[in-house]
């Protein structure tokens, strides 16, 4: 094996069934196609779900070291990428129970996503004027820390509807619950969401 | 829903207010990996090595495959058998309470006779520690029904920690018939 990561396959698109159908049948490179594919949502969803982005990038590894390792063992009759967002799913819930038996990871963690340096900034428009990013920036930390006030279950619910923009029974398959349960647990994120944030909004 | 939303004015705030909130979610930036992430990924792949399924066309790989799997069976029969026919310790008998049929308490199982034994449906067999048989139901907390053709280890080798021991190592293979 090698340069996995890095070297892609043919250029046209192909959807995951035959991406995961080639690699299964000895092309590696089609690895590399499900990583380019999955790694920028996988990323987004368990950094929304942990708050931490260093750590998101770490679980975002391990959740592809876990699809290479078990691929084979994959029902191929289901969806892959919900394959997926289950181990993230699972990896990201793991990270904040162990967060929670042992505050000091918590905390550590937490810090290294305020520095300063740690911050994604290219998502800002250099152009605009320091104001509007000085605005711009406390709007996305306002955002986030509402979303970091939800309960966990409430937020991966909140997090896969409203940015993955997945379907309730995708959802449902990915958190292990019931239809009925990923309904509510929405309803109630998406209150408390808007609860959280209308003060700071004005 | 629409139409309640139109006519409620609390309703129709309390919705602005949510599309509001998620609005602004959406509208998060979106985080991209790092540029290192394609590389260290790339490592830790290295590190896994090749995938299952490449793994088991491989010849050499194949071949020291079963070499290993074979050597790991032999050791751990030997182990087995070595915890197995261990002398019990007086002072380390145990007495299974659930098993009203055990006539001494001591649990022993295991091949020298073949035998064939009828039993009745919902009845099991436990092996006394005289080698002796008898029936019990299988509904007793002790005995768990097993598919047909699974092959069944003596549990009290593998639970580290509890003293065991057969006072009669006498090895007894018996095929049930319902």
């Amino acid at each position: 094996m090698s340069n996995v990561a890095l070297k892609r396959s043919s250029p046209e698109v192909q959807d995951d069934s035959t991406l995961v159908a080639a690699f299964l049948a000895g092309e590696e490179r089609a690895f590399a196609d499900l990583v380019e594919r999955y790694q920028i949502r996988l990323l987004n969803f368990i950094y929304r779900t942990i708050g931490d982005r260093e750590r998101a990038e770490d679980l975002v590894q391990e959740v592809f070291i876990r699809v290479y390792r078990h691929l084979h063992r994959f029902d191929r009759s289901k969806k892959f990428s919900t394959w997926a967002y289950t181990i993230a799913s699972n990896l990201a819930k793991n990270e904040l129970r162990n967060r929670s038996r042992n505050p000091l990871v918590l905390f550590q963690s937490i810090k290294k996503s305020w520095d300063d340096d740690d911050r994604p900034l290219q998502f800002e428009d250099s152009a605009s004027r320091p104001d509007d990013l000085y605005r711009k920036r406390h709007l996305r930390e306002l955002v986030e820390a509402s979303v970091a006030r939800l309960p966990e279950h409430h937020r991966q619910v909140f997090v896969l509807r409203e940015l993955e923009g997945k379907s309730y029974e995708e959802i449902a398959d990915i958190t292990a619950c019931n239809l009925g349960t990923v309904k509510s647990r929405l309803n109630r994120a998406r209150n408390s969401f808007a609860e959280i944030i209308a003060p700071a909004l004005g | 829903m629409r139409q309640h939303l139109g006519e409620c004015a609390a309703c129709s705030a309390h919705d602005t207010s949510i599309r509001r909130a998620i609005l602004l979610l959406r509208n998060l930036p979106v985080i991209r990996p790092s540029p290192e992430f394609s590389a260290r990924l790339d490592a830790r792949l290295h590190a896994v090595g090749s995938s299952p399924w490449t793994r088991a066309v491989d010849p050499v790989t194949s071949r020291f495959g079963s070499i290993a799997t074979a050597a790991l069976g032999v050791a751990a029969a030997g182990y087995l058998a070595l915890i197995a026919f261990r002398p019990a310790a007086p002072d380390h008998e145990l007495t299974f309470q659930p098993l009203p049929a055990a006539r001494s308490g001591v649990v022993g199982e295991v091949a020298v006779q073949r035998e064939t034994v009828a039993l009745p449906s919902g009845m099991g067999l436990l092996a006394t520690d005289d080698a002796a048989l008898m029936p019990l139901p299988t509904d007793s907390p002790m005995v768990s029904p097993v598919p047909p053709r699974l092959r069944i280890w003596s549990v009290a080798p593998f639970a580290r920690g509890i003293p065991s021991g057969f006072r009669n190592p006498t090895l007894l293979t018996v095929r049930l018939t319902h």
